[in-house]
């Protein structure tokens, strides 16, 4: 994708983001409100990653169909959503994260079966990994999958999943053996017996409405099992991972919106500044030109290889310490009671916490990237 | 004063410079750089100001100037200091009149950026090596995971400069890919601790490498074209 095709994109995606601008405010208030925006101006239908057969009218730049099926569309177009309203874009029905492990895993009939109640209206849908005592280490997995007569139960906990208490059907981590190829991941409707979410109240991007997932005994289908017809290391843990990787691009670019939509409210409400708050704003903007690259870069290497998430990392690292900065430090710059005169910077200071956590801490990235780079994946001069 | 008017520099691809760097240190990357954009000139920044190897310092008879390239006519150039790299030095000059010429200078600017790249690459590869050599408490200081993130941090600051340099299309992201290079560099001698405080060891190359920002600065918002 050239730059003018990804300029055009880009300036696209500020146009479809606009009603989500005028109601960030009030969705933030009331999650609730969210009917509104899907039953008015936005094309979500165009903008959530729906294959070519269920996307019939696509979005359309220089003559060619965007699909958003790449991660390098998926930046472009999210973080100007995100710029407007991160909550909102989190709330969007759609594939989301589990589309991902349906990509990687999902046999012929699985894959109709999600696409198909996906794409039948405003469907939301889930990613089951995280769990209260030990967040997505895989190895100390709680939630099992264990036979039961002919078919399978699922039982255990998993929180901090976003859209799970609204979503129709999602993707659910689960070990079914013992050691890190024994978890699989299992293709899950929402209405079966012994599933129930219920949201959690949280600080921001209440749009998303993390959730709480319980599972006590809900049966299952050997064909709800995903990958079960690929070998034993290509399977539960593989493709979550590949999801993470592909998906920290994705959280990086809500974090620069929200850490440009910060930006763009000082510019807006301020009229004079002292030297030196001129001298941060102009520091801000070099910022933020400098992690949309790094982020741009990450998507590009996730494309090619979704299996390395060095870059990622780095891009999250980067693109969720300028969202806290800048949100944080804008407070001081437009004065004493802030919070309360600009409601939407109160906003975007809450939300951009919520970037740090997503698919793991700051720390997590650090250690990965670490390893990545001690491993010669970030291709840098000692490679070339 | 006399103006010499001559073509644009040759194309010369910059990530060779950034591998130069990496590989040889600032002194074979800024004689290639230098050669490859300017022969026979010396390069002078926005300050008025140049640092260059003393080889290469040595072979200049113009200087550059906003106007074009300028002979020098044995006139010498004060020199400010002399920087010892190795077996080789840099030689510091003020150079009254002379600016960044228009011909050559946006190619050994963006050269510099990329060698200041290689740089802190070499820079990551050093404090790596002389990490996994140390221990504490009887664990490898590089395994410290306190260690690893600044690792981490070095490495996403080299990663940043390294996306805006693949695609920088104006100033504002030149400059920028300086700033990631510096918070980098100081980040990654943090790594190195008393070691990186000695003038031959790699706090030296770091000093280079900001000293090279310092002189060659990219344009600011209101000289960029």
């Amino acid at each position: 994708m050239t730059t003018e095709f990804l300029t055009e994109l880009r300036a696209l995606a500020r146009t479809y983001a606009e009603p989500l601008r005028a109601t960030a405010v009030a969705l933030d208030r009331d999650p609730g409100l969210f009917r509104t925006v899907l039953d008015g101006a936005l094309p979500w239908r165009q903008l959530v990653g729906l294959p070519a057969e269920h996307n019939p009218d696509p979005v359309r730049v220089q003559g060619r169909p965007v699909l958003l099926d790449t991660c390098v569309e998926q930046v472009v177009v999210l973080e100007e959503l995100a710029r407007a309203d991160a909550g909102a874009v989190l709330a969007l029905p759609g594939p989301s994260m589990s589309g991902f492990v349906i990509a990687e895993l999902a046999d012929d009939a699985q894959r109709e079966r999600y696409w198909s109640t996906v794409a039948a209206g405003p469907t939301w849908t889930f990613f089951g990994m995280t769990e209260p005592t030990h967040g997505s280490d895989p190895g100390s997995m709680g939630t099992t999958l264990r036979p039961d007569g002919d078919g399978l139960r699922l039982t255990g906990t998993k929180r901090y999943v976003g859209n799970a208490a609204r979503a129709r059907i999602g993707v659910v981590f689960a070990r079914r053996n013992a050691g890190p190829l024994g978890v699989v991941a299992v293709l899950v409707d929402t209405d079966r017996p012994g599933f129930v979410a219920e949201p959690l109240p949280t600080l921001g991007l209440r749009g998303l409405q993390l959730s709480e997932i319980r599972m006590t005994d809900v049966p299952v289908d050997a064909a709800d099992v995903l990958g079960r017809h690929r070998s034993a290391t290509r399977q539960g843990m593989w493709a979550a991972t590949r999801t993470f990787n592909r998906y920290r691009p994705v959280v990086s670019c809500f974090a620069l919106g929200v850490a440009q939509a910060a930006y763009d409210l000082v510019v807006t409400e301020r009229r004079r500044y002292r030297a030196d708050e001129r001298h941060l704003l102009a520091d801000w903007a070099q910022r933020l030109v400098g992690t949309r690259a790094l982020v741009l870069a990450a998507a590009r290497a996730a494309d090619r290889d979704p299996g390395d998430g060095t870059l990622a990392s780095a891009a999250k690292i980067r693109a969720t310490r300028l969202a806290e900065e800048i949100t944080t430090t804008a407070v001081r710059l437009l004065g004493p009671g802030a919070r309360w005169e600009h409601p939407l910077l109160d906003k975007l200071v809450r939300d951009a916490r919520a970037f740090e956590f997503m698919e793991g801490t700051g720390n997590i990235q650090r250690l990965t990237l670490a390893q990545g780079y001690l491993q010669g994946r970030l291709g840098d001069a000692r490679a070339a | 004063m006399t103006v010499t008017v001559e073509a644009p520099a040759r194309t010369v691809d910059p990530r060779r410079h950034r591998l130069l760097a990496y590989t040889d240190g600032p002194v074979a990357a800024l004689t290639a750089l230098h050669a490859a954009t300017s022969p026979d000139l010396l390069p002078v920044g926005a300050g008025g100001h140049s640092l260059l190897p003393a080889a290469v310092d040595a072979r200049c008879d113009r200087h550059a100037t906003p106007a074009g390239p300028r002979e020098c006519h044995g006139e010498t150039h004060p020199v400010l200091d002399r920087i010892v790299v190795g077996a080789d030095e840099l030689v510091a000059r003020r150079v009254t009149g002379g600016g960044p010429d228009p011909a050559t200078g946006p190619a050994w600017t963006t050269g510099i950026a990329w060698i200041r790249l290689g740089l802190a690459e070499r820079l990551l590869t050093a404090a790596v090596t002389h990490l996994r050599g140390r221990a504490v408490g009887g664990v490898t200081t590089l395994n410290l995971p306190m260690v690893r993130a600044m690792v981490a941090d070095t490495a996403a600051g080299i990663a940043e400069a390294r996306a805006l340099l693949d695609t920088v299309d104006d100033g504002t992201g030149l400059r920028r890919a300086h700033l990631a290079l510096d918070e980098a560099g100081r980040c990654c001698l943090h790594l190195f601790g008393a070691s990186g405080f000695l003038a031959g060891g790699p706090g030296g190359e770091v000093r280079v490498s900001e000293l090279l920002a310092d002189t060659y600065p990219p344009p600011t918002e209101l000289e960029a074209p």
